[in-house]
């Protein structure tokens, strides 16, 4: 029984420790973007915090949760931070299909601008 | 300013006052089998108006048609929605100082016969944005009952909101005169952008009128709305313009500083 308890609690502080880790290595290799990188880091990093501090911290946010069960109140607040991460992704993602929208319009536009320029001196190119 | 629409279209002096210059924009997803005959009405119709056909990403022959015709094309690279192809088209009316731009669709259900008719109260100057309205005098035009609903619906909805009696807020066939054409390139839905936009108008102070026209039963292709994609027209529609009231109210430019701005070139 204490042996599961201190598996469950290794788990618990290994898990985001190593995401953390992993999240920090691809900003180094500049895979992720630091400002995207933001809110994952934090999400581990509460994660990591309360599950250190399971007995003091983790155990008062429950109670003022009223969860009654401390590890519960862990996976709700991991959930609403995930959540948060989401809503980053959807809100880069308009951000993104905008760019992408205005670059096409831009790309159709000026296409059309050398065609019409290509057909106002051809004649002249051939004489 | 000329209130003569025949003499609006006169290729010989593009840029004096007494002329208005025109562009008809035909936006086309993959429309080969009805492009053509639609730019030829156009051609027929006014000989001395411009058309720009923007090819919404097509995968047919729908570039090579246009092309074909000696009009005007403006090729996106991968499909954007109409609004984002109209918006093309009202980028390139400002850019080359249009006077007025008309949309008619490239599946043909827009008669370009009308178009005399639609711009007539922007030559006017009685309004800003002209609507083509199917639903003002019975002409014919069968909608299926459920899409006619779903329009009487947002047709209520606006015609509360602008405090303006509305009939035909779904119609792609509109024309806009240079303060709305500025206003459009800067600022319009990338999809469904018909019903939106009503509404937009009204909040940026730009007057729109209806009129009556007929639509035809489309030469080809298929209704970008199909019966699947109704539901989500409308939840997406009344969710866009309900959202849009809570945003800050959108300012068309006057038409003194687009001159101004033109003459500063």
């Amino acid at each position: 029984m204490y042996a599961n308890v201190m598996r469950v609690e290794v788990i618990m502080i290994l898990g985001p420790v190593l995401m953390l880790l992993i999240v920090l290595e691809l900003v180094r290799r500049r895979r992720l973007r630091e400002d995207y990188s933001l809110l994952w880091l934090m999400t581990f990093g509460v994660l990591v915090g309360l599950s250190l501090f399971r007995n003091s911290l983790l155990e008062m946010i429950a109670g003022v949760m009223g969860i009654a069960y401390p590890p519960t109140a862990l996976f709700v607040i991991g959930f609403g931070l995930l959540l948060l991460v989401m809503i980053q992704f959807s809100v880069v993602i308009t951000r993104l299909t905008r760019e992408n929208k205005e670059a096409a319009q831009h790309i159709a536009l000026l296409d059309t601008r050398v065609h019409e320029l290509e057909r106002k001196h051809e004649p002249q190119d051939r004489a | 300013m000329s209130t003569h629409v025949i003499a609006t279209f006169d290729e010989e002096a593009p840029d004096s006052e007494a002329h208005q210059r025109l562009l008809v924009i035909i936006p086309a997803y993959n429309e080969e089998d009805s492009l053509g005959r639609v730019i030829r009405s156009v051609q027929k119709v006014l000989p001395g108006a411009d058309i720009l056909v923007v090819n919404d990403g097509s995968a047919d022959a729908t570039p090579e048609i246009a092309d074909g015709y000696g009009v005007k094309v403006a090729s996106l690279p991968y499909n954007l929605g109409i609004g984002s192809a109209m918006q093309t088209g009202f980028m390139y009316a400002r850019d080359y100082y249009y006077d007025i731009a008309v949309q008619v669709d490239g599946d043909g259900q827009h008669d370009p016969a009308e178009i005399v008719e639609l711009i007539t109260p922007l030559i006017q100057g009685t309004a800003d944005v002209v609507i083509g309205s199917r639903y003002i005098e019975n002409r014919g035009y069968i909608t299926p009952k459920l899409r006619r609903l779903g329009i009487l619906i947002l047709s209520g909805i606006i015609s509360l909101l602008i405090g303006q009696k509305t009939t035909d807020p779904t119609s792609g066939f509109r024309a806009w005169n240079r303060r709305a054409i500025h206003f459009c390139s800067s600022d319009y839905p990338f999809d469904y952008p018909e019903p939106e936009s009503v509404v937009t108008f009204k909040r940026a102070g730009l007057r729109t009128a209806e009129v009556p026209v007929t639509m035809n039963p489309r030469y080809g292709g298929q209704s970008s709305i199909t019966p699947l994609h109704s539901g989500y027209y409308m939840v997406k529609v009344i969710m866009s313009i309900f959202i849009g009231l809570l945003r800050q109210r959108p300012e068309a430019v006057k038409e003194v500083e687009i001159v101004r701005e033109r003459h500063a070139r």
